[in-house]
């Protein structure tokens, strides 16, 4: 009796020890305290107990492992984050679990730590994918017949399949770094002698089952979340397209690199597509070299990347019309191609990619990188001065609605502005016409932005009218920030310039008052 | 939420800057009674566990009625005894409302307001000169 107390002191001095060292998971202590209790304790009781010591080394040892054995497993989850900086402290949980046999233990407790501390709403889904993944290499390491793993890969996947993002997680962890995948084999890694012995000794089930079933691969785990691979692969194939098309340049190496990597665990009829995509890409560059070279050298500004209609997913086609100087261009690149690969055409996806703009003013230029819609609208003043809103929307072939859209682009970026006869002219110099824009921006009652904005207010800022009332009502006069970050708390998906162009909308209603600056309150009736 | 976006007459309500349990509401004075004309400030503490429990409201401009006493506490039983979890914000302050014009006399926390009841005229002075802007 009288030893077992001793041992069960010596147990929880064992526990401060480790728990009062810094980092306690980047350092192995198992062996330097096995040591101790076997050099040192057991001698020790045996001396102070006498005859009526029944104490012997083997329980001490025991008791060291039970002890350590509940240290890391309480520490499990950080064990998990840490990995492979907590390596140290993941051999000595494993030895230690075989050791004393606690290995269901650790399979509850893991259980109960995941799905406290990981499976919350508070918890970013790329954050849970990641740790996922970096648990899924602890627990091949922990216990390579992935019975463990199973258990909590359920519990996981259930759980992501709630998510909606968790698809796009998943794709970026594979694909964003995917030297991920290449280092796990941990088999090599450096456990020391003493518990390689003991692992050996014990021949728990892992070893012997080690040839038949190899351990869990975390592409396979991952994509196993998901039903059906074929949902997985279209996803990705999205993903690709999506990052293919707004690369500037052609450069295809890493898409070419990830794709190779899923080539290892799906089929490769059911990549075919990505790889039509990525052959697209590079034949592009040929192409497109080809016709650069056959045009005169003023006239190529133009890459084009040309994609195979059915290998791609489905694009948006938006008409649009060109400013002379781009059409007579695409034109010629039209031709061109047509002769290089006959009986095909080409239909111009303007809607996406990106326009390099260097605008040239009487006093300034200016160097922009917009949308090619963004770009068509300035392009039509080019050698005009001044266009009419109507007369915008019949070149451009868009709605009035995003004419207006782009053209206020422009106006905040002190290029275009509106004259009083609702016509749209073209700021030349920055001094005096500059001047007039910002001021019409900063004066929160200039009456004609107040009448444009009353136009442009959706419905979805004048529903928070009753609010802001309520607000104003009860709490006095506010700056703008302060009701636009309570508002924000109720749902309100606006910009602030959109809150305060309304607040001033009020002001011409008669509800609300300017209290001087950025403040407003209700009006006193 | 309900509230705000109701926009009811005579009645609103609104968060404090930063504490979703404190409140400041506004009862206008309904008309016809003797507070016809005042606006009225109101602060609202909800516990943590409302709706199950009443929240703590108090008039924070002064104030003249019989069920009202000079620090603002009000004694209203849908407030104390007689709460219950369907009541809300809305419902709270419109029985607040209707408790101006239509005082509880027989328990009152003012017993000089609940002599003066029946007198309007001098009600309405002595209102008059309570009500203090904040």
């Amino acid at each position: 009796m009288n030893s077992y107390k001793y041992a069960r002191k010596q147990g929880t001095a064992i526990e401060d020890c480790v728990q009062h060292n810094e980092s306690p998971m980047e350092q192995s202590y198992l062996e330097q305290y096995l040591c101790w209790g076997r050099d040192t304790l057991v001698p020790w009781l045996n001396k102070v107990l006498g005859s009526c010591s029944d104490i012997t080394g083997n329980q001490i040892e025991y008791h060291i492992y039970q002890v350590f054995c509940n240290l890391r497993i309480n520490k499990l989850f950080e064990i998990i984050v840490d990995f492979p900086n907590s390596e140290p402290a993941l051999t000595e949980l494993k030895v230690c679990v075989f050791e004393t046999d606690r290995y269901k233990f650790l399979k509850a407790s893991l259980n109960r730590i995941i799905s406290r501390r990981l499976l919350h709403l508070g918890a970013q889904t790329s954050d849970i994918v990641s740790i996922f993944v970096s648990s899924i290499k602890c627990l091949n390491f922990l216990d390579p017949t992935a019975d463990l793993l199973s258990s909590i890969s359920m519990l996981i996947r259930n759980y992501l399949r709630t998510r909606p993002d968790s698809m796009r997680s998943v794709i970026n962890i594979l694909t964003g770094d995917a030297k991920d995948s290449d280092d796990m084999d941990l088999e090599n890694s450096t456990i020391s002698n003493t518990f390689s012995d003991i692992l050996l000794r014990n021949g728990f089930k892992g070893k012997v089952l080690r040839d038949q079933q190899l351990p869990a691969d975390i592409t396979t785990t991952l994509v196993k979340i998901f039903d059906s691979p074929d949902v997985f692969i279209k996803e990705f194939q999205t993903l690709l397209g999506d990052r293919l098309i707004s690369r500037s340049d052609y450069e295809t190496d890493r898409e070419l690199k990830n794709l190779e990597l899923l080539k290892k665990h799906f089929s490769e009829a059911k990549l075919h597509q990505c790889e039509v995509m990525i052959k697209d890409l590079m034949d592009s560059k040929r192409i497109n070299t080809n016709i650069c070279n056959n045009m005169d050298p003023e006239s190529r500004f133009v890459n084009m990347k040309v994609l195979s209609r059915l290998f791609w997913p489905q694009f948006t086609f938006e008409p649009q019309n060109h400013p002379p100087c781009v059409s007579r261009f695409l034109e010629k690149y039209d031709a061109l191609y047509s002769k290089l690969k006959s009986m095909r055409s080409l239909r111009h996806l303007t809607n996406y990619g990106t326009v390099d703009l260097d605008l040239e003013f009487e006093d300034r230029t200016l160097s922009l990188t917009v949308t090619p819609a963004q770009a068509s609208i300035i392009g039509f003043f080019d050698g005009k001065d001044t266009l009419s809103l109507s007369q915008l929307v019949n070149l451009s072939g868009k709605s009035a609605q995003s004419v207006e859209k782009l053209v206020s682009f422009w106006k905040s970026k002190g290029v275009l502005k509106q004259n009083m006869n609702a016509t749209i002219s073209v700021v030349e110099r920055i001094d005096d016409e500059g001047a007039l824009v910002e001021q019409e921006m900063t004066d929160v009652r200039g009456h004609e932005e107040v009448e444009q904005n009353v136009e442009a207010i959706p419905e979805t800022v004048k529903m928070f009218r009753p609010f802001v009332q309520a607000m104003l009502g009860n709490l006095g006069s506010l700056p703008v920030d302060r009701i636009y970050t309570s508002l924000k708390a109720f749902g309100f998906t606006e910009s602030q310039d959109k809150l305060r162009a309304y607040l001033d909308s009020l002001i011409e209603e008669d509800l609300l008052e300017a209290a001087g600056g950025n403040v407003y309150s209700l009006l006193k009736k | 939420m309900q509230l705000m976006m109701a926009n009811i007459p005579g009645v609103s309500a609104f968060p404090e800057e930063g504490n979703l349990l404190s409140w400041i509401a506004t009862i206008h004075g309904p008309v016809g009674t003797v507070y016809d004309g005042f606006t009225y400030k109101l602060s609202m503490k909800f516990p943590l566990n409302y709706p199950f429990t009443a929240p703590t409201i108090r008039f924070e401009t002064p104030m003249y009625h019989p069920n009202v006493d000079t620090a603002g506490n009000i004694c209203l039983d849908i407030l104390k005894e007689k709460w219950s979890a369907i009541y809300n914000v809305q419902t709270v302050l419109l029985s607040l409302q209707s408790l101006l014009g239509e005082p509880n006399n027989d328990s009152p926390l003012n017993g000089q307001a609940a002599d003066m009841w029946s007198k309007p005229k001098e009600f309405r002075e002595m209102v008059r000169q309570t009500w203090k802007e904040i």
